[in-house]
């Protein structure tokens, strides 16, 4: 994304899909403009959306990250753990940055892989998301852990804004919707304004070019990947916050609902393309979606159907607004490999 | 020394294209012969490069002025590519120096060489497509200054200051992958310039503009030349070398052959310089095909929306039909709608006086017709497989037994017949295509269509990118098919070349036939004017 | 005349490994390992992810992919148990050969389907083949969940004759494997279909531009990919007599990885299928290894590390090879003059 003209394309439709969403549902189910409603919502986007920026910020590099999942658990259990064999009452800070920096840790390996073994992201990282996972049940354990650090408990517990509901009662938004937010902007500024955040959509657009511009292609990759670690592995911690509970084989099942949310906020699998903006909206998307169903009289059971035709139907408009259906002529990005070189 | 100008638009506004200043004269500051200081701003002295025991350059030397404007011509395989990726530093001569403003610069990394203002703008342009026209033009300065925040206005106000300077304007806000190829050729431009390029190295700048594009583009170089910049026009294409440079440097098989200024030149002397032959005006003698009433094909009416329109030609058994014209007339979407790849929207074809209805490859395979493609490479042959495998690709119906499993034997047997046939040297059909030589690969391609008997074979640039003494081969074989009664259709931009092989020459401009003319009645200064008459 | 010689290296390295581990394992825990009864349970347990290893490698050998085969075997076992437990008497009965015999073809119809479907999405609109197989996926998974209620269902025996069954001492299941990698085998290097697919694999526009019809070969391969998935739920159906949406959660990973092992090239073009059914065995004998030596409840996720870990080393020790095959290599120092002018992606 470049600048707001191109806003009206994809990020626009989604944005009016996202409003007709909602008021069709708030309609029938008045509560849903609640303050309630939307904080919880804003909530249950949180986790989601942190991934899902993850993953954007590799598909723009032009990979595929497939391992966030168990970056997540990995750097959740891993920092309970460690905090409660070393500094149990560790503030919250520190429990935050060391789950980062297990996240970069692990998103540093996956960006090193991929790089250097020139084969297809997906592959690689259908690897790692086996072996950082098997790696962490096997050898450090599978115990749900419920003693979590107190800092956690507390944080849990804190809100940054209340409102006063029609009912009079109090209603809090979560502070880690905060932190995601905060997360969303700074990583919209970085990609606008900084000449880095340029880069990786200037090595998702043209690899080659970007190396003769002198743009280090595989450092630009690699910082990427390690970007997306960090950000998966803050979700599992979050997560694990939010649950007071670390439990180590959580966290599986949602990774259709992140790459949805990438895809339908306008991420292109080829690379190069989509904004932070979109991924975001994408996300409150898929957890209205998911959220509302019961509410528009659908059964739970029809969450992954629905999810399905969306991301179906995502996938489908920039093929259908090009006008010919010639399969040969709009075939993006078709295989595992991205045409232009390079294996990202 | 000053150029003469053809009349550059004044009032333009075609595809959005507004001239910030007028051009109707524009004076040269420098004059030609007097340096702005003693040492040439580029100078090669004995250049020589050798990959595997082949030789890409033999001892090159030449030298570019200031405000100079350099062709750099030879056909493929000369050795022009090597020479400028030496130039850009990214390759290393195994011998010779490189002096910039009379320093060594001979080790010096590419990126210095940027620095020197030396700028190689490439065919693929290198650009983003992602990105937006502006930020191509502002970015890599910025990442080149090591700059952390993108400053995007001061980037924006300097992209505008540099398109004012080309004397053109832009919509910087457009992702490049949306503009026309003659406006990403003036982002590539204004990029280089943002650098402050010294030296521009152009390479085969006009391959995809149409004339008025190219008239455009020359406009660019001589305002731009004009403030003091350099070019190094690499180009095989005489007519453009002859209207642009002021000196012609040619290179054949690696060496340099001419090195003259080119008001002493004449177009013959750097064809001769090129190919190392005189064009001999003739003709290949043969049979005058049929001439029975009905025609082996005929198109009528034959259109696609924004392509071409109400084309109609007819094609006799065993004549060579010519399509020329500038780029961008429309001749290879026309050729490629007979093939099915993609179909026309209206029009008629008839094989033999009965209609047939092409909508995909398969329909114009079945009625008989055969392609062979422009870009061999990517489009006509599978790399990685072998030369046999190749070859058979549309023989498999005759390769199968009658419960349908491949033959192997008969496979080899095929295969050898028209490595045979076509003279193909390769010690065996296993080997990968890979292996072969461009001229050898083209009779791969020419070979898989054969093998498939066709009525009418199409070939789009069937010599390029084959080196010179390889292409009376490939007119030896088109020759035979016609013989044979095949009908055959030439796409090219080399009137010579057709004037060689053809019997009848169609002249397409816009979308449109214009004319058509009996080759054994036409000259080809003749044809070439009917081409080029297009533009005013 | 099969592409390059690594692809026959790769073939004997496999096949030294097989025996490497065979004799290892068989040297170590001699009774368990090499009992009849042991070989047998190997035999079953890989022909589910044989049939779906498969299914990934036809796919792949076209420079795409097909994520969706574990989702439509879960719905092809789904829908057939359905239907099974809606015409057979709940108790005591055992399925008419009729019924049986019905119920196979429907679930074949099923996996054919959702083949169909991807074909459409790839061949007709252009999808690429992730999404494409991605949004199925959940699409499949979702239709299953309604079907079952998200519940398992059980007590399905109309294919437990096959599921059970053996022929002269080989597991059926285990003979549909080998019979299905045998025709396809065969298919692939001795037909026209099949070499047309290993071409349009390496080269998709070379392939159009030869007159190879695009569309037909794209539906095949994906109907082709269905249908073994749906034989994979039968037979599942058949050994568990249940049926659910969540079952073989990890196998879409499993089956890539195999086909990557097995020599099937990501990005179309290369690889054979017996390497395939050489890779299903080696982790087949790997994985009850694993389960042998470390006995403790673990080993599920002793193996999950040991997959990822063998994709990553397969993948560093394949190198260059899964660069994009066929892409328009210099030959000579003579470069097209067709590399068209203004297209940003560079040769």
């Amino acid at each position: 994304m470049s600048l707001p003209r191109n806003f009206p394309r994809h990020e626009g439709i989604v944005l009016v899909t996202l409003t007709l969403l909602a008021i069709a549902v708030g309609t029938i189910n008045r509560e849903f403009f609640s303050f309630f409603n939307i904080f919880s919502l804003l909530k249950n986007s949180t986790i989601i959306g942190l991934f899902a920026v993850g993953f954007f910020l590799v598909l723009v590099v032009g990979g595929l990250d497939v391992s966030f999942t168990s970056i997540g658990v990995v750097g959740m259990y891993g920092t309970v753990k460690l905090a409660l064999a070393f500094y149990p009452g560790a503030p919250f800070v520190i429990l935050f940055v060391v789950a980062a920096l297990i996240g970069a840790a692990l998103g540093l390996i996956n960006g090193l892989l991929v790089t250097r073994l020139q084969a297809p992201s997906l592959i690689v990282t259908l690897g790692t998301l086996s072996l950082y996972r098997g790696f962490l049940l096997y050898f450090i354990g599978t115990k749900w852990i419920r003693e979590v650090p107190t800092a956690m408990v507390e944080f849990n517990r804190t809100n940054v804004l209340v409102m006063t509901a029609a009912n009079g009662a109090q209603v809090g938004l979560h502070i880690s919707v905060a932190i995601f937010l905060a997360i969303v902007a700074i990583v919209f500024l970085v990609l606008r304004y900084t000449t880095l955040g340029r880069s990786l959509y200037a090595v998702g657009g043209n690899p080659v070019a970007a190396r003769r511009m002198g743009i280090n292609v595989e450092a630009v990759q690699t910082l990427a990947y390690c970007m997306a670690g960090t950000l998966a592995s803050i979700a599992g911690f979050l997560s694990a916050v939010r649950l007071r509970l670390a439990d180590p084989q959580s966290l599986t099942g949602s990774e259709l609902d992140v790459i949805a949310a990438a895809v339908i906020g306008g991420a292109a699998i080829t690379g190069g393309k989509g904004s932070v903006i979109g991924v975001f909206l994408g996300v409150l998307l898929i957890v209205i979606t998911n959220d509302s169903l019961i509410v528009l009289g659908i059964p739970a059971a029809w969450q992954k159907v629905a999810i399905g035709v969306l991301l179906l139907v995502a996938i489908g408009m920039p093929l259908l607004a090009r006008g010919r259906f010639t399969a040969s002529q709009l075939r993006t990005g078709g295989g595992l490999v991205r045409v232009g070189g390079g294996s990202a | 020394m000053k150029k003469e100008n053809p009349a550059s638009p004044t009032v333009s506004q075609d595809r959005g294209m507004r001239q910030v200043s007028s051009t109707t004269s524009s004076t040269r500051l420098f004059v030609e012969g007097t340096p702005a200081s003693d040492h040439p701003l580029l100078r090669a002295v004995n250049l020589s490069k050798h990959y595997d025991g082949v030789t890409a350059l033999a001892g090159v030397s030449f030298e570019v002025g200031t405000a100079e404007i350099l062709a750099l011509a030879g056909e493929n395989g000369s050795g022009k590519s090597t020479l400028i990726r030496i130039i850009a530093g990214v390759e290393r001569a195994n011998e010779g120096t490189l002096f910039i403003d009379g320093a060594d610069w001979t080790g010096r990394s590419p990126i210095e060489r940027i620095e020197a203002g030396i700028q190689v703008i490439y065919q693929d342009f290198a650009l983003f497509p992602n990105l937006s026209a502006g930020e191509n033009i502002w970015l890599p300065q910025q990442l080149h200054q090591g700059r952390r925040l993108a400053a995007r206005s001061a980037g924006v106000a300097m992209a505008q200051r540099v398109l004012s300077e080309v004397g053109v304007m832009i919509e910087l806000d457009r992702p490049v992958a949306e503009l026309p190829v003659w406006q990403k050729q003036l982002v590539a431009i204004a990029r280089a310039l943002v650098h402050d390029a010294r030296l521009l190295i152009m390479d085969e700048p006009t391959t995809a503009l149409t004339h008025r594009e190219v008239q455009h583009l020359f406009a660019v170089i001589r305002r731009l030349a004009g403030r003091g910049k350099s070019f190094i026009f690499v180009s095989h294409q005489l007519q453009e070398i002859a209207q642009i440079c002021d000196r012609v440097v040619v290179l054949r098989n690696g060496s340099k052959t001419l090195d003259a200024p080119m008001k002493d030149l004449t177009k013959v002397q750097i064809a001769h310089a090129m190919t190392g032959r005189e064009i001999a005006p003739g003709h290949y003698r043969r049979t005058p095909p049929n001439s029975s009433s009905v025609s082996l094909l005929a198109v009528r009416g034959f259109s696609r929306y924004g392509e071409y329109h109400d084309v109609n030609f007819t094609l006799a058994a065993g004549e060579v039909l010519g399509f020329v014209g500038l780029m961008g007339a429309g001749r290879t979407a026309v050729v490629k709608g007979l093939f099915g790849l993609p179909p026309a929207d209206l029009g008629t074809i008839e094989i033999d006086g009965r209609p047939i209805v092409i909508r995909n490859v398969s329909d114009a395979v079945r009625a008989g017709l055969a392609y062979v493609p422009e870009d061999r490479l990517s489009e006509g042959l599978f790399l990685n497989f072998s030369i046999g495998d190749n070859i058979v690709v549309r023989a498999m119906e005759r390769l199968v037994t009658k419960t349908g499993w491949i033959s192997g034997p008969r496979k080899v047997k095929e295969a050898a017949c028209w490595i045979d046939r076509l003279s193909i040297k390769t010690p065996s059909s296993r080997l990968p295509v890979s292996s072969l030589s461009g001229g050898n690969q083209q009779r791969v391609v020419l070979a898989k269509w054969m093998a498939a008997n066709p009525r009418v074979l199409i070939l789009n640039r069937p010599t390029v990118g084959i080196d010179v003494g390889s292409k009376p081969g490939i007119h030896q074989i088109i020759m035979e098919l016609a013989a044979k009664k095949v009908g055959v259709i030439v796409v090219s931009d080399d009137v010579p070349e057709l004037m060689l092989i053809c019997d009848r020459v169609i002249v397409m401009r816009a979308g449109a036939i214009v004319a058509e003319r009996n080759l054994s009645e036409s000259s080809e200064k003749e044809i070439t004017q009917v081409v080029t008459e297009s533009d005013p | 005349m099969r592409v390059l010689q690594s692809i026959d290296s790769r073939l004997v390295t496999l096949l030294l490994a097989a025996i490497l581990i065979v004799g290892t394992l068989g040297m170590v825990r001699p009774d368990t390992f090499l009992s009849p009864l042991n070989i047998n349970s190997m035999l079953l347990q890989s022909s589910v992810i044989g049939l779906l290893s498969l299914a990934v490698a036809v796919t792949m050998l076209t420079g795409g992919i097909d994520l969706s085969i574990n989702a439509t075997a879960n719905v092809t076992s789904i829908v057939v148990a359905t239907l099974l437990s809606k015409t057979v008497p709940a108790e005591g009965g055992n399925a008419t050969l009729a019924i049986t015999a019905l119920a196979l073809v429907v679930g074949l119809l099923v996996g054919f389907g959702c083949g169909l479907f991807n074909g459409f999405l790839i061949a007709i609109l252009g999808y690429s083949p992730i999404l494409a197989t991605l949004g199925t996926m959940t699409l499949f998974v979702g239709i299953g969940t309604v079907l079952t209620g998200g519940n398992t269902l059980f007590g399905i025996s109309a294919f437990a004759t096959v599921g059970r069954g053996s022929a002269l001492g080989i597991p059926l299941p285990a003979i549909i494997f080998l019979l299905a990698a045998l025709v396809l085998s065969l298919v692939l290097e001795a037909r026209r279909f099949g070499f047309y697919l290993y071409l349009y694999g390496a080269n998709e526009s070379a392939a159009r531009f030869s007159g190879i019809n695009e569309h037909r070969l794209i539906f095949s391969v994906y109907a082709v990919s269905g249908v073994l998935s749906a034989v994979a739920g039968l037979i599942n159906l058949g050994v568990t007599n249940s049926a659910n949406v969540d079952y073989g959660a990890s196998y879409v990973l499993l089956a890539i990885l195999i086909s990557v092992l097995g020599g099937i090239s990501p990005s179309g073009g290369a690889g054979r299928i017996i390497g395939v059914v050489l890779a299903v065995l080696i982790l087949q004998f790997l994985s009850t290894g694993l389960n042998l030596v470390f006995q403790s409840g673990g080993s599920n996720f002793l193996k999950e590390f040991a997959w990822g870990t063998t994709l990553l080393v397969v993948l560093a020790i394949g190198g260059r090879r899964y660069s994009r095959l066929g892409r328009a290599s210099k030959g000579r120092g003579q470069t097209p003059r067709t590399v068209k002018a203004g297209s940003a992606v560079a040769p």
